[in-house]
């Protein structure tokens, strides 16, 4: 039916061509002519059976030709292929050979073409950490105290370096470290730990961004620029013994920064994402690939309880004192005598946050916490007040006293002696520090009673004001009381407490009889602002209010009072009142040469906002020499900076003697 | 009518309606013409598209200028049409006429190219080689590509000339032999890919000029032998033994296999059709040329297709591939000379053949040879000479009687003939009674 139908067609056009003269042009009719004639004219080919008739005449054709060629010609060996039936052949051959492509294709597909894919995938992925930016320290007013900062560090592949020493001379000056320094990273190596070649080593970290970027634009090959974080410390030295200080990952390592670490660190991120081939040409990520992206978890920041200027002037009073007095350690510790809060706490000597390795070891101490000794004087504030509440004594009472008392084979004496058979005020005892005094009324308190008290204005054992490494101190339960110790405990001796518990214990007396637990952290504050306060700080009462007005107004006589222990502590338009004392430090269970020094006062005295301890290891001088100058320094710039008002009221007079 | 016949039976419908609508079509007298323009079109446009998406990585990174290959290819297309348009429109005997010069010319190229290669500075003034390059100061041209297109049109030649005398060997052998040899191995001794193709084109002409059987069993074993020395030869030999090697290698073992250069290219090929799937990623956002597979923008860009496009993409693309060969061998089956149908033959084996030897080296289904995709792979000489072959193919297929006869029934317009092509030539009488015999 086709056949009939192209048959009748051609035909049809085979007229339409007669009347087309283009179609019989002598040209194309010549050239085909010509080709023709060339070659032999070919026989018909046959139709039918023609498959035979070949095979027929394979055998002999080869003979023919050797025997004789030309006439071969004419007989014409019907050896020749059918060009429409080998080209349909080729047809089909090629058909079938890319459909049997396209089954491989699907083959590929239905096997294990999404394992493969996922093995592609897996050479395919790189990751890159996404550091949490580490959280902020802010002094109570949110001025930064030390903080973090974009940064870059400078790497070298040494591998790459193409010319170690020229390298290093061009980084040396931009860098500030000496060619000396920078060469031996820069050569190539071997790792310890599986013997390939030391693909990173750092040249140096923290780099200013401006810095870096000068060091990126000299190209140079194998040395890398990318980001780090740098730890910034504003001030210095500013409370450095409270916040501490950083590794180069930006760990904390001491101080606040180590022990809040977790808080301020977060938590890091990661991107896994695809990247390119396997040279650094194509290590690139590639856009709209595979991404999987854990977003890293900023650190929170702390606000503290110190407030940056008070600090300071603490720090700097401190220093100033303490140097010229030839302190081997000093302390100061500033709290708001309402809520237990820490304003400041100095240490001396100090470090510097920026470069703590400069310093020795034992200056990064905070020595406010970390230190213990015998508090001296400063512990018969809590023998009085243990009597008053106890109601052993009341605020007129008087107490005999004489030049000395005899506790087992040990004499106490007195500094200022009275003569024996001497009634002796409250406030007298303690203007004139008498240890008779004292010692007689503890004797009447009674050991456990005074244990019971100790334990109540938070001596013995750490504060938990947040710092790492904080003394317990050391307090003597009854049982273990010898002869002497009736004579020694009263007046701070045999035991040991570290300056902020002593601070502390004060504060109670000032905050109207309620100790509270001292604080350094107000709160934590996340990377959205949102404001999540530190742990409340654990309160109870020790004595009533009365007593603690009786206590204050008793300890007035220390600073008030001609010739006491504490006139150098004395506040022009401000009532003050406190205790000095004069302790001992033991080493490896001796005493020390040298004294320790202290004075902890209170003011305004009928009102106390603050309370500030002062302490000092000197080779030798009392408290109120030593520590209540700086006292009266440091509680004047603290009452001024906070806009204290100056006291109307006077101190009432003080009768020493009945 | 059918139509019609159909409204009367009650709209019965015979389900294999479609297989004589898909006759009649192929009976019409220029179905070969346009089916070689679409398919050889769509593949230039495919090509175009996927060579940018190939090299815009690799072209980015190189000089900051996503597009700079894709211009320079699709210049190569703005010269190959042109190249197309002037073959399109000569008539047979200029082919004939220009196939000794173009085969000098060729053999002239290719032997500078050696010859430099051979030397030290491999550049004499502005003439430089590289590999399978040669450069006149700017203008860069592949010589093998050229030797593809003037065996074609003297081998064509040269048979037609000798028409039956070729059952002779001698008649055979002389003068075509020692040419074709000579031009095997100055392009095998560069590019053992281009040379398997100029080997098949030549059996292409053999076969269409109805070489007897039996020269062909002779030449098949030669040419094997051939190829096993060329394979095991020293040199640059060891690295395509090793290539070959991996073609022995199963599948898991390719994809196991870890960066060994032996199977690399074949496992990021594998890799990059498994990623693309059934329907593939997305045109240009495949990862395989972000550098992990080796010659992503020209031998093996099939697996470019397979990953963006996937097995569908790869699909259209065989069956464009499949209409060219058919069309192509429909011109050499139905034009009546002997010079076309040689040609016609040789042409379409070459493009299929080259086609077949590139897809199957990524699928495995062949060894890796180096050969690159016709009309798709990156490289300006491939794509003009293969887009003057189609014009010639073209050409021819308007040179079909029953085209010829149509076109001449219905001339298009005088300027359609001057800006497209003339009319062809109507077959001699003499042919038409030959026709009319076989019928």
């Amino acid at each position: 039916m086709p056949g009939d139908e192209t048959g009748r067609r051609r035909s049809r056009l085979g007229d339409a061509r007669a009347f087309t003269p283009r179609g019989r042009t002598t040209r194309e009719t010549g050239a085909i002519d010509r080709a023709e004639l060339k070659s032999a004219p070919r026989p018909p080919q046959p139709v039918a059976g023609e498959r035979t008739r070949r095979r027929a005449a394979h055998i002999p054709a080869p003979r023919r030709q050797r025997t004789v060629v030309k006439p071969a010609r004419n007989v014409a060996p019907p050896k020749m292929g059918e060009p429409k039936r080998r080209l349909r052949s080729a047809t089909a051959l090629s058909l079938l050979l890319f459909a049997f492509i396209g089954i491989r294709l699907v083959q590929i597909q239905i096997t294990d073409a999404p394992a493969y894919a996922a093995a592609g995938l897996r050479d395919r992925l790189s990751s890159t950490s996404l550091p949490a930016p580490r959280g902020s320290i802010l002094d109570r007013n949110g001025e930064v105290l030390a903080h973090s900062i974009e940064a870059r560090f400078i790497a070298a592949d040494p591998v790459m370096v193409k010319d170690p020493a020229a390298t290093a001379e061009k980084l040396s000056p931009l860098l500030g470290i000496p060619v000396s320094t920078l060469l031996p990273p820069l050569r190539k190596k071997t790792r310890d730990f599986d013997g390939g070649p030391n693909r990173f080593e750092y040249l140096a970290r923290g780099v200013d961004i401006k810095d870096a970027q000068k060091i990126k634009e000299l190209n140079l090959p194998g040395i890398r620029v990318e980001r780090d974080e740098r730890r910034d410390f504003p001030g210095n030295d500013l409370a450095a013994s409270l916040i501490g200080f950083t590794g180069t990952d930006l760990n904390g390592l001491a101080g606040l920064e180590s022990n809040f670490d977790e808080v301020l660190r977060g938590k890091d991120g990661k991107v896994i994402y695809e990247t390119g081939g396997p040279d650094e040409a194509h290590k690139q990520r590639i856009p709209g690939g595979y991404e999987l992206l854990t977003p890293p978890q900023p650190g929170r920041s702390m606000k503290l309880t110190i407030d940056r200027d008070v600090q300071f002037m603490t720090q700097r009073i401190l220093t100033d004192y303490m140097r010229k007095q030839g302190a081997r350690w000093a302390a100061a510790v500033i709290m708001d005598a309402k809520t237990g809060e820490v304003v400041a706490q100095a240490s001396y000597p100090t470090f510097s946050s920026r470069q703590p390795a400069a310093y020795p070891k034992d200056t990064w101490r905070d020595v406010a916490t970390s230190v213990v000794f015998d508090p001296g004087s400063t512990h018969k504030a809590i023998v009085l007040s243990a009597a008053l509440q106890e109601g052993v004594l009341n605020k007129d009472s008087t107490v005999e006293i004489g030049p000395s008392i005899k506790k087992g084979p040990e004499v106490y004496e007195d500094s200022k002696s009275f003569p024996e058979g001497t009634r002796i005020t409250l406030p007298g005892l303690m203007a004139f520090s008498s240890n008779v005094g004292t010692i007689k009324v503890a004797d009447q308190l009674g050991a456990a009673k005074l244990y019971e008290y100790q334990q109540k204005f938070g001596l013995g054992e750490a504060t938990g004001i947040g710092l790492m490494a904080e003394a317990d101190g050391v307090l003597q339960p009854p049982g273990n009381w010898s002869s002497t110790s009736y004579g020694s405990i009263p007046i701070g001796h045999e035991i040991a407490v570290s300056p902020l518990q002593m601070t502390a214990a004060y504060a109670a007396i000032a905050n109207d009889g309620m100790w509270v637990q001292p604080s350094l952290v107000k709160e934590f504050i996340t990377v959205d602002g949102k404001q999540e306060p530190a742990s409340t700080p654990k309160s109870h009462r020790v004595m009533s209010p009365e007593n603690a007005a009786s206590m204050r107004e008793i300890m007035e006589a220390v600073i008030n009072v001609k010739g006491a222990t504490g006139v150098t502590a004395k506040l022009d338009g401000y009532r003050v009142c406190g205790k000095t004392g004069t302790g001992q430090q033991v080493k490896d269970g001796k005493y020390i040469p040298g004294e320790v020094a202290s004075f902890i006062g209170m003011a305004p005295a009928d009102q106390p906002r603050f309370v500030i301890g002062v302490f000092a290891h000197t080779p030798g001088g009392h408290g109120g020499s030593v520590a209540g100058p700086a006292f009266r320094e440091m509680m004047g710039f603290t009452l001024r900076h906070f806009a204290v008002m100056p006291t109307s009221t006077k101190a009432p007079e003080f009768v020493i003697t009945a | 009518m059918s139509a019609t016949a159909d409204k009367q039976q009650g709209e019965r419908r015979d389900p294999l309606m479609w297989l004589a609508v898909l006759r009649g079509l192929l009976d019409r007298p220029l179905a070969s013409y346009y089916l070689l323009l679409s398919s050889a079109g769509l593949l230039l446009v495919i090509g175009l598209a996927m060579v940018f998406s190939a090299t815009s990585v690799e072209a980015y990174i190189d000089g900051g200028n996503a597009y700079a290959t894709t211009m320079q290819q699709a210049a190569a297309a703005l010269v190959g049409l042109a190249a197309f348009w002037v073959c399109h429109r000569l008539p047979r005997r200029t082919f004939r006429a220009l196939a000794p010069t173009l085969v000098i010319i060729t053999l002239i190229l290719l032997l500078i190219m050696d010859g430099l290669a051979l030397t030290d500075s491999k550049q004499i003034g502005p003439i430089r080689s590289e590999t399978l390059w040669l450069y006149f100061g700017p203008v860069q041209l592949q010589p093998s590509e050229l030797a593809k297109f003037a065996l074609v049109l003297w081998g064509a030649d040269v048979l037609t000339r000798k028409g039956d005398r070729i059952v002779h060997w001698r008649e055979l052998l002389m003068p075509l032999f020692p040419a074709v040899g000579l031009l095997f191995i100055l392009v095998g001794y560069t590019d053992l890919g281009s040379m398997l193709c100029l080997i098949i084109l030549f059996i292409g002409l053999l076969w269409a000029a109805g070489v007897p059987m039996r020269f062909f069993g002779v030449m098949l074993g030669v040419g094997l032998l051939g190829i096993a020395a060329l394979i095991v030869a020293p040199g640059k030999g060891g690295y395509r033994l090793e290539r070959f090697g991996s073609f022995f290698q199963s599948d898991a073992e390719i994809i196991g296999c870890k960066g060994e250069v032996t199977c690399h290219q074949a496992k990021q090929g594998l890799l990059a059709i498994a990623d693309g799937g059934w329907f593939g990623v997305g045109l240009g956002k495949g990862v395989a040329k972000w550098g992990g597979l080796p010659s992503a923008h020209n031998d093996f860009i099939f697996a470019v297709i397979a990953e963006e496009l996937g097995v569908v993409g790869c699909l259209v693309v065989l069956t464009l591939f499949a209409v060219l060969a058919y069309s192509g061998l429909r011109i050499a089956r139905r034009v009546g000379d002997p010079f076309r149908r040689m040609a016609a033959c040789a042409v379409t084996l070459w493009l299929a053949g080259q086609a077949l030897i590139n897809i199957g080296g990524v699928v495995k289904v062949l060894p890796i040879t180096g050969l690159p995709l016709p009309f798709i792979s990156d490289g300006g000489t491939a794509l003009v000479v293969t887009l003057a072959a189609v014009g010639m193919l073209a050409s021819f297929a308007r040179a079909e009687p029953q085209a010829a006869a149509a076109l001449h029934a219905r001339p298009p317009a005088k300027w359609v003939q001057l800006v497209w092509a003339p009319l062809p030539p109507l077959p001699s009488q003499r042919q038409k009674a030959q026709e009319g015999a076989k019928l």
